[in-house]
């Protein structure tokens, strides 16, 4: 009993509303026919359609026109035709019987024009700057009115970005039109959206007769391309994805510049290691090297110079890495050449040792067991034997190093060859180069073959 | 040849002093530091300096351009930074030689040859 009595009064208060509709338009547009469930919400539109539409100040086909202008920037098509429908005197333009009905060639003019954002938009916004607040309001067709409409949908479209139309509207309109415009536009807004939130929404009969009769205006308002175009939602998904982009790209770039950064940092670390271990090398050669002169025998003083010596073939390897273009690599020639010759200055025969080194790089942990192997053979050679001696490094055929050393004398005596650190030092770097090591005797003198492999040498080395 | 010996660790210095006597050249003065080495260049005259790049309170580099601009003295340099950039920006400082660390002694006997060939042109 009591749900057909609240249905009764519900019925009864929507009569009672679109009599009053259509007591303003001369219809009853459906948009103030939809929500039947809940007449009350169409009762407050209803409200907030005669407070910012009807009866607001603005003149009535002013606002009819931008109603219809606006309505191109909505994906549902019904406020575009309805609207349309009431210019033409279908209906009254923003429920106003006195206003004149347009023609559907003015209605198609203003639908042809095209939005600010194809336009120069500086040339729209400066008209309107330099207007002088408008005493009356401008005639339709005219150009402040063409510029009213053009700023008015920039603001209406992109809000965030119409700082410049907002002041040039209020600077033609005065305060209080502004705000009346601005209030007719969220009338509008709000329109649109109650069209898309009730898809079921269908057209009058009068609005598909319009569309029935007159092609190319059905064509304009249903084919418009910014009706998908500039819809709020696509605008803004086009403008957020574009932000994205600017901040991806931002993002890239920070990433790109760290990069660049570590590893400039990574450049002057390693730079800077490699500069405190040379220096190191250098303290502890030059200490050793400082100490032989205090040495308290001659003993003492050879064992010091042994070990600088040695020390020195391991510095002088590092002296050459880093400086090239490789680091990983030691260019063998003059590196031995140097090497060769510094034996012979410290054991006071400085031409006494001839060098023959091919031009060919090693890795550097390969380089300091040969520079290790060259010292142990040639200050061997030149304290046991004397000069001359010779080191010949030929590379065969890119697999293997040849490295001969050879003097004048007849080889190591039986027995205690075993007993030296030199010769332990010879035969440990040479396990772990995967080296063969034969001694030949000849007429001319003795002689140290060391075959090398260049790749994969056998690293299980017995120290 | 009357040698200059620029090098801010001592027993660094203290070895290449050693060395340079060794090749039977004279040793006029061992310092450490940028402000140092101008200063004593100044009043010894040295034939030649031996040049550590990196020093105490100031670039060798600018060192050895103050030296060459006052007094045209050439250098030799050590560094164990002989990268193509500082080579570079040593050139206009009529460089007799670079000398990479650590010094192999005989490397150095070389450099100071070739000075002592420059020096009696």
């Amino acid at each position: 009993m009591q749900g057909t009595f609240l249905m009764t009064l519900s019925a009864a208060r929507q009569t009672a509303l679109q009599r009053e509709v259509a007591s303003r338009f001369g219809l009853v547009p459906n948009f103030f026919a939809s929500a039947p469930d809940a007449p009350e919400i169409i009762e407050r539109l209803w409200d907030f359609a005669k407070a910012a539409y009807l009866d607001n100040p603005i003149p009535s086909l002013f606002k009819e026109r931008l109603f219809v202008y606006l309505s191109r920037f909505c994906e549902v098509r019904y406020c575009i035709v309805r609207h349309c429908a009431f210019l033409v005197g279908r209906g009254h333009s923003s429920g106003d019987p006195t206003v004149a009905a347009q023609s559907v060639g003015q209605a198609i003019k203003l639908l042809k024009t095209a939005p600010p954002w194809e336009r120069d938009a500086n040339n729209i916004l400066s008209g309107l700057e330099k207007l002088p607040e408008l005493k009356e309001w401008s005639e339709p067709d005219s150009e402040s009115e063409d510029w009213l409409i053009a700023a008015a949908t920039m603001v209406f479209v992109e809000p965030r970005r119409a700082d410049r139309a907002r002041r040039a509207l209020r600077n033609a309109l005065g305060g209080n039109r502004y705000e009346h415009l601005l209030g007719l536009l969220a009338f509008i807004r709000t329109a649109h959206y109650w069209t898309v939130l009730h898809p079921e929404l269908v057209l009058e009969e009068d609005a598909l007769e319009l569309l029935k009769v007159n092609e190319q205006l059905a064509r304009l308002l249903l084919e418009d391309p910014e009706a998908a175009r500039c819809d709020m939602g696509v605008r803004l998904f086009e403008e957020l994805t574009e932000l994205r982009g600017l901040h991806e790209k931002r993002e890239l770039e920070k990433a790109k510049h760290a990069l660049e950064v570590q590893l400039q940092q990574k450049d002057l670390l390693l730079k800077e290691v490699n500069h405190r271990v040379k220096n190191s090398l250098q303290i502890v050669t030059s200490i050793l090297h400082l100490q032989v002169p205090h040495a308290q025998s001659g003993e003492a003083a050879d064992a010091l110079r042994n070990a600088a010596a040695r020390v020195l073939a391991i510095a002088a390897v590092h002296e050459r890495l880093y400086t090239g273009d490789d680091a990983t690599v030691v260019r063998l020639d003059t590196f031995l050449a140097d090497l060769c010759q510094e034996i012979g200055r410290a054991y006071g025969c400085p031409d006494g040792i001839k060098s023959d080194v091919e031009r060919v790089d090693v890795p550097t942990d390969m380089a300091i067991p040969l520079a290790l192997i060259v010292n142990e053979l040639v200050t061997n050679a030149v304290k046991h034997v004397g000069p001359p001696c010779e080191v010949v490094l030929r590379a065969e055929r890119g697999r293997a190093l040849k490295l001969t050393i050879t003097d004048t004398g007849q080889g190591p005596p039986e027995g205690e060859s075993r007993a030296g650190l030199g010769t332990r030092i010879v035969d440990a770097f040479s396990t772990q180069l995967g080296a063969s090591v034969e001694p030949k005797q000849a007429a001319s003198g003795f002689s140290v073959e060391l075959t090398v492999p260049l790749h994969a040498p056998d690293k299980t080395c017995g120290s | 040849m009357r040698v200059l010996i620029v090098e801010d660790d001592v027993i660094i210095a203290m070895h290449l002093a050693m060395l340079v006597a060794e090749f039977g050249h004279e040793v006029v003065a061992r310092v450490g530091s940028a402000a140092e080495a101008v200063t004593q260049a100044m009043a010894l005259g040295p034939d030649v300096a031996l040049m550590d790049i990196r020093l105490d309170g100031g670039s060798g580099i600018d060192v050895a351009r103050e030296l060459h601009e006052r007094q045209a003295l050439r250098c030799i340099f050590l560094s164990a930074n002989l990268d193509e950039p500082t080579r570079a920006a040593l050139l206009p400082y009529d460089p007799i030689e670079f000398v990479g660390k650590p010094v192999v002694p005989v490397v150095l006997q070389r450099a100071l040859r070739k000075a002592e060939g420059l020096t009696e042109l």
